[in-house]
């Protein structure tokens, strides 16, 4: 917390290397998740919702699935048609990075400021999360 | 020399019980979390086992209760 976020470079689901580094002067939101994590079933459409919300805003959120097998996140991923630009879905599947940002549940959420820096950190998922992601990512907003 | 033989037993025996013990990451929790991982994952085969077994049986038991013959209904 309150320290750089350790930089990083991940295939997206279309086989792009996307880097952490590019996001440099947005709002960036984390988040580390599973197919086969009930908490983050209910988290994923709510974090569509969240990137709905800032559309053409400096926020950008990066999906990180740590699904030991691709197919098992395309095949979730099917039931979602519509999926915001700003919404990078990432591949860890040899759980390299998630290691590096030792999330201690599944799923975890970091928010970075504009310059990197982890201000937030969010451990689960609970109903209540939606609205202070909001209020978080609102405040760094304006900084 | 007995003294010796019984601490020595004891580290063994600690050492044993530490290296059975691992503590697993969140994030290496998949295949724990496979519905085959539970012991009654498949609610259908669940319920005709117990049928069968109950019916077997001929007894009423913790299943609830049924009744002898075939169970084939």
């Amino acid at each position: 917390m309150n320290q750089s976020a350790p930089p990083f470079t991940l295939m997206d689901i279309n086989g792009r290397a996307v880097s952490l580094s590019s996001f440099k002067g947005k709002v960036v939101f984390i988040d580390f998740w599973a197919s086969w994590c009930p908490p983050c079933k209910v988290e994923f459409p709510e974090l569509i919702r969240l990137m709905e919300r800032y559309n053409g805003e400096d926020v950008a959120l990066l999906a990180v699935n740590v699904d030991q097998k691709r197919s098992h996140a395309v095949d979730f991923l099917k039931k979602f048609s519509v999926i915001p630009a700003s919404f990078h879905l990432l591949l860890d599947g040899e759980s390299q990075v998630i290691k590096i940002y030792n999330a201690s549940a599944m799923p975890t959420s970091f928010i970075l400021d504009k310059n990197g820096v982890v201000r937030h950190i969010h451990f689960g998922y609970r109903e209540t999360d939606r609205k202070k992601w909001i209020e978080e990512i609102d405040t760094l907003l304006k900084q | 020399m007995k003294k010796k033989a019984v601490w020595l037993l004891a580290a063994v025996s600690l050492g044993a019980a530490l290296s059975g013990c691992a503590r697993v990451k969140p994030w290496e929790r998949e295949y724990l979390a496979d519905p085959i991982m539970q012991f009654d994952y498949n609610k259908e085969e669940k319920s005709v086992k117990e049928h069968f077994l109950g019916t077997r049986e001929g007894s009423t038991g913790s299943f609830g209760v049924s009744g002898g013959g075939c169970g084939c209904n």
